[in-house]
């Protein structure tokens, strides 16, 4: 059974920073390749926070990454992260077709 | 049980394309083998999701059909249809679906993997040799007398 695609619509963090931390998400779709989607940005608190930001912005054309397989990376430039916790929020698409690999969508011979 | 013999009249897709996207549609008549009865790249790329309709010609007839979905780049297909009316009486068009694997509507969370921090503060001993409680008695040298 080939595995199902996930269509991301944002991600949600728990954290303390003490510096703006630079979130990078990575799919695989399309092209097969895990390779950079979005570069989130995540400001710099005071204590403990609960942020959520989106994947889909006018500089995408709101569009949301897809991917069977994703990535997340994190970084802090000359500062502290306490990472308490974080939630991704997406969906299952029932038909994906990767048109970048060669894949095609075909009925099986239909009798109505 | 395959039934009577259908006239097929158009394609919608409820679609959203990254770049041109072809649809070929095929039946088994004439000659019982199954051809492409009509075949267009009639979709540009979507901003989002659209339904999206192509005309057949009028030689499409058949018992059987088949669709095919072809593109250059990414296709999300949520849903197709088929208008058709069967041949030989007074039938009326109606639209028939194409199975489709469904996409949710909602969407649903799912937890990073990412080490719990304890919500309460606990006690860690250092290690520091304990002094005894009860004193003990130790001899202290003494040099012996001849």
């Amino acid at each position: 059974m080939p595995s199902s695609v996930t269509q991301f619509k944002d991600l949600e963090l728990h954290y303390d920073a003490t510096a703006a931390v630079t979130v990078t998400f990575w799919t695989d779709l399309p092209g097969g390749t895990v390779t950079s989607r979005r570069s989130l940005t995540f400001p710099a608190t005071t204590g403990r926070e609960v942020l959520r930001l989106p994947f889909d912005d006018s500089g995408n054309s709101y569009a949301l990454p897809e991917g069977r397989i994703f990535k997340v990376r994190m970084t802090v430039a000359s500062g502290v992260l306490r990472l308490f916790g974080g939630i991704l929020r997406g969906r299952r698409l029932g038909e994906y077709i990767d048109g970048t690999q060669g894949e095609i969508w075909e009925t099986l011979e239909l009798a109505f | 049980m395959i039934e009577s013999v259908k006239e097929f009249r158009e394609v919608e897709l409820d679609i959203d394309t990254d770049a041109n996207t072809s649809v070929t549609f095929f039946t088994e008549m004439p000659n019982s083998a199954m051809t492409a009865v009509a075949s267009a790249t009639v979709f540009a790329a979507t901003t989002g999701r659209l339904g999206l309709n192509m005309r057949l010609p009028g030689s499409a007839k058949g018992k059987l059909c088949k669709l095919r979905i072809t593109s250059t780049a990414a296709i999300r297909l949520f849903g197709a249809r088929v208008l058709c009316r069967a041949l030989g009486g007074n039938f009326q068009w109606q639209w028939v679906s194409v199975p489709v694997e469904p996409t949710a509507e909602l969407f649903s969370m799912k937890a990073l993997p990412i080490e719990p921090t304890g919500e309460v503060l606990s006690a860690m001993r250092l290690p520091i040799e304990q002094t005894p409680v009860n004193r003990i008695w130790v001899n202290v040298p003494v040099d012996s007398v001849a």
